[in-house]
């Protein structure tokens, strides 16, 4: 039995406040999953933009992103932490 | 603290509206493109189609494969392909509106399942073994105070005993996984693994970690330095063989699998691949590792990867989890030899079943009694996907095929 969706908001933002007392560092998860998971929607599963933003989007969303098609390469910003994502070639994708 | 308390209830609020779906467009002209996309790429796809062996599975798709794109359970489970091959031809094959036939899809931690896969031809190769203590690799290990040597089995089987917290999105503040895949331990998931303090004799408790897997990578990088060859770097020599090993041989044409920063690869989820290139793995698992009559893998490896290892019997299962049973990376429906009560994961379905499992209900099931690979790739981000009933459903569709035709066919 998997926690209701409810359930799981409440857990998110229990964890939210614990995160903001003791781990300011690992806020950064919110901006590198989503550079890194677009960025091989986009590269890698050459999925479209629409669906490759709302795959990679978590329940925190970024404040904002950018995307360089001519790097191949996404930055973005959220909860005070930057990310940045890029491809390589086509065997090894995407990586921070 | 206050402010960011209060900073936190307003993320969260914010948040409450804006859980996410998979874009599920119903335009008819996208739908059309992608329908004539994989019309012009079927030749690629080698597995030729049984259009007598399909009929179960088009009666069923709208309730068992949550394909759903028009329906009112619109985006439940949020399947993107289902592929179902049996006795080597395609008796199913199914994309949502937004991929084909052409997509490269990420299978998450199914990936650990190729991994492994990867390990048995370097051991096929005679350049590792299964009881090689990591310290062969890392000679700096010895320093390290471990409860016992950790071997290369010990890492397939998710039994080193070394701490790991796999959880995702329910508790991100405990989860290693998390920091490894997303934080500066993705510079090198590896040692980051290698890290955590040993909570269990090696071989004594299952732990699902996919730390170990990647640990398990960067032992198979370091057996490149072992085999130097002067024309080619050791480091370009371990990029280059899951291509050289295992893909190019079975002409799977469309993998990716990302690398950490430190250049070694993320074997517990980051491995990318077509349906049918999928389905070729699948299939070179009910060829016991021959493919075109080439070995690419030993019988006995093979044999040993789906056997109920001891330390997933010995492990009382999550009360999240179904009670599987686990090989060298993969998910097993073989109940354990030694428990009297014969609990298995899937009460309906064969003890044969193989699985490859991964994170939004990736699957990919292996029937070797039907001949039969089921492959399922979703972004399932609200766990709705109930892979029992699919597995249900595909194994009634692959037994009906077997008992009316597809049995006989040779």
């Amino acid at each position: 039995m998997k926690p209701s969706k409810s359930l799981r908001i409440i857990l998110f933002f229990f964890t939210l406040v614990s995160l903001n007392s003791c781990d300011q560092n690992f806020l950064k998860v919110i901006p590198a999953s989503f550079v890194k998971e677009y960025c091989s929607c986009l590269y890698v599963e050459k999925l479209d933009d629409k669906t490759c933003r709302n795959y990679a989007e978590q329940i925190i969303k970024v404040d904002r992103y950018y995307h360089n098609p001519e790097k191949k390469m996404i930055v973005a910003t959220g909860l005070g932490h930057t990310a940045t994502a890029f491809y390589t070639e086509s065997r090894l994708g995407c990586h921070l | 603290m206050n402010n960011l308390i209060i900073f936190s209830i307003l993320l969260s609020l914010y948040s409450l509206n804006v859980w996410p779906q998979e874009n599920q467009p119903s335009d008819q002209s996208t739908k059309s493109i992608r329908d004539k996309e994989i019309e012009e790429n079927k030749e690629n796809d080698p597995f030729p189609t049984c259009n007598e062996c399909s009929s179960y599975f088009k009666t069923q798709e709208e309730a068992a494969f949550n394909l759903t794109p028009s329906s009112a359970e619109k985006g439940k489970g949020n399947t993107r392909a289902v592929y179902i091959l049996q006795k080597g031809r395609k008796v199913y094959e199914r994309y949502n509106s937004v991929s084909s036939n052409q997509n490269a899809f990420r299978i998450w931690s199914m990936s650990k399942s190729i991994a492994s896969l990867l390990i048995g031809r370097r051991i096929f190769e005679n350049k590792m073994d299964l009881n090689d203590p990591l310290e062969k690799y890392y000679p700096q290990l010895k320093e390290k105070k471990f409860k016992g040597k950790i071997t290369i089995e010990n890492l397939l089987t998710m039994s080193s005993g070394l701490e790991w917290n796999e959880t995702y999105e329910n508790n991100p503040l405990k989860s290693h996984v998390i920091r490894m895949l997303y934080l500066k331990p993705s510079q090198d998931m590896g040692l980051y693994t290698l890290n955590r303090n040993q909570l269990y004799p090696p071989g004594a408790i299952f732990n699902y970690s996919s730390g170990e897997t990647n640990l398990l990578m960067r032992v198979l990088k370091e057996s490149f330095k072992e085999s130097f060859k002067e024309e080619e770097s050791p480091l370009k020599s371990y990029l280059s063989y899951p291509w050289n090993s295992l893909f190019t041989p079975l002409d799977i044409t469309s993998a990716t699998w990302e690398t950490d920063r430190s250049q070694t690869f993320v074997g517990s989820s980051y491995l990318y691949m077509r349906t049918y290139d999928l389905a070729k793995i699948g299939q070179l698992i009910l060829d016991k590792g021959l493919h075109k009559g080439e070995r690419l893998l030993s019988e006995e490896y093979l044999k040993r990867s789906f056997q109920a290892h001891p330390a997933s019997c010995n492990t009382k299962p999550s009360r999240y989890e179904p009670s599987y049973s686990y090989g060298y990376s993969w998910w097993l429906n073989a109940p354990c030899p030694e428990r009297k009560e014969k609990i298995k994961a899937f009460a309906n379905l064969p003890d044969d079943l193989i699985l490859a499992l991964g994170h939004h209900g990736q699957t990919m099931a292996i029937f070797p009694s039907l001949k039969a690979v089921a492959i399922r790739f979703g972004a399932d981000k609200e766990s709705v996907f109930n892979r029992e009933a699919w597995l249900n459903a595909v194994y009634q569709g692959l037994l009906a095929n077997w008992e009316s035709n597809l049995g006989e066919v040779q």
